[in-house]
């Protein structure tokens, strides 16, 4: 399957459209029920491009962390790295150039604090993904979406390997 | 791609059975005293897909289709010489049952889908248990390069 068309364009236009033209699954029934604050009237493409946006969003706010954590301290910037390479992935997958601005949370002053919430800011984001993977209308897009999800998963269990702190969220 | 959710589940049964049996042959070939940390590895991992087997079997059942059997034996590579040797035989079935998932994500719905979801994410998981290191699309193999 090229990959191509996951990564052109503008954000409104590749997502939820470039991964529905990838088309290919055959969904055995209409499709995921509607989130209750969704209205069903959606059509399955702006029911993804929703889907799309909200992670995007999440993934930006992440990273956003990351990147301030980093930037205050420099002993984890470097094993931070590997974390925000994954995210500009993910978002440039999504068809995501420039990535939603987003409110960045106060970091903590200490280092193991910050690395803490930073843990439980990527549990909810791989848990975000999943639940997104699972109401997508779109089979591949879901496909890539729960692909991206376990990603933040191999990562987090990298970084965490004795707790990780999706489980302790 | 473009499989139904019958050819998905098949192809995910298809993989656990391979999964199953060949882990069978790695736990028997690690010593639980020498290699305490690999061998409970390996058993977590025998009853994790013999589960995730059942499951399949089941699903399949009830789309009104009889499952495929496992084969008697399947090839394993009989260079299992070392531990290194068992854990990347391991490592390869995890990446392999992840991209078999990850399609089955794609073909499936609700429940379904939901729990190949998991599916995937455990077996990424389990890709770190033998030395694999974290990817940025674990089962999606037209971004191993990203």
């Amino acid at each position: 399957m090229p990959s191509a068309p996951l990564a052109r364009a503008s954000r409104r236009t590749t997502v939820g459209f470039g991964l529905l033209a990838l088309g290919g699954c055959t969904l055995d029934s209409p499709g995921s029920p509607a989130p209750t604050d969704q209205p069903s009237v959606l059509s399955d493409e702006d029911y993804d491009q929703r889907l799309v946006d909200e992670a995007a969003a999440g993934i930006a706010g992440v990273l956003a962390t990351i990147e301030k954590i980093a930037a205050r301290f420099d002993l984890v910037a470097g094993s931070l790295a590997p974390l925000v390479a994954l995210h500009q992935a993910h978002l440039s997958a999504l068809g995501v150039i420039t990535p939603p601005s987003v409110s960045v949370p106060s970091v903590s002053h200490d280092a193991a604090t910050a690395l803490v919430r930073l843990g439980t800011g990527e549990g909810k984001l791989q848990k975000q993904l999943a639940a997104a993977a699972g109401n997508a209308r779109s089979g591949q897009l879901a496909r890539v979406l729960a692909g991206m999800s376990a990603g933040v998963q191999q990562h987090l269990l990298a970084l965490f390997p004795m707790k990780p702190p999706s489980e302790a969220a | 791609m473009g499989e139904t959710t019958l050819e998905a589940l098949r192809s995910a049964l298809a993989a656990e059975h391979v999964a199953v049996y060949t882990y069978g042959v790695l736990g028997a070939r690690t010593s639980r005293s020498a290699e305490p940390t690999l061998a409970t590895s390996l058993g977590a991992a025998y009853v994790a897909h013999r589960g995730r087997r059942d499951v399949l079997v089941r699903s399949i059942r009830d789309l009104g289709v009889e499952p495929d059997a496992a084969a008697p034996a399947y090839d394993v590579t009989r260079n299992l010489g070392t531990p290194a040797r068992v854990a990347a035989v391991a490592l390869d079935l995890e990446r392999g049952t992840a991209a078999t998932y990850a399609d089955l994500v794609a073909a499936t719905v609700d429940l379904q889908r939901r729990w190949a979801i998991e599916a995937l994410n455990d077996a990424a998981a389990r890709e770190l248990q033998f030395g694999g290191r974290p990817g940025n699309f674990p089962g999606l193999t037209e971004f191993a390069d990203r």
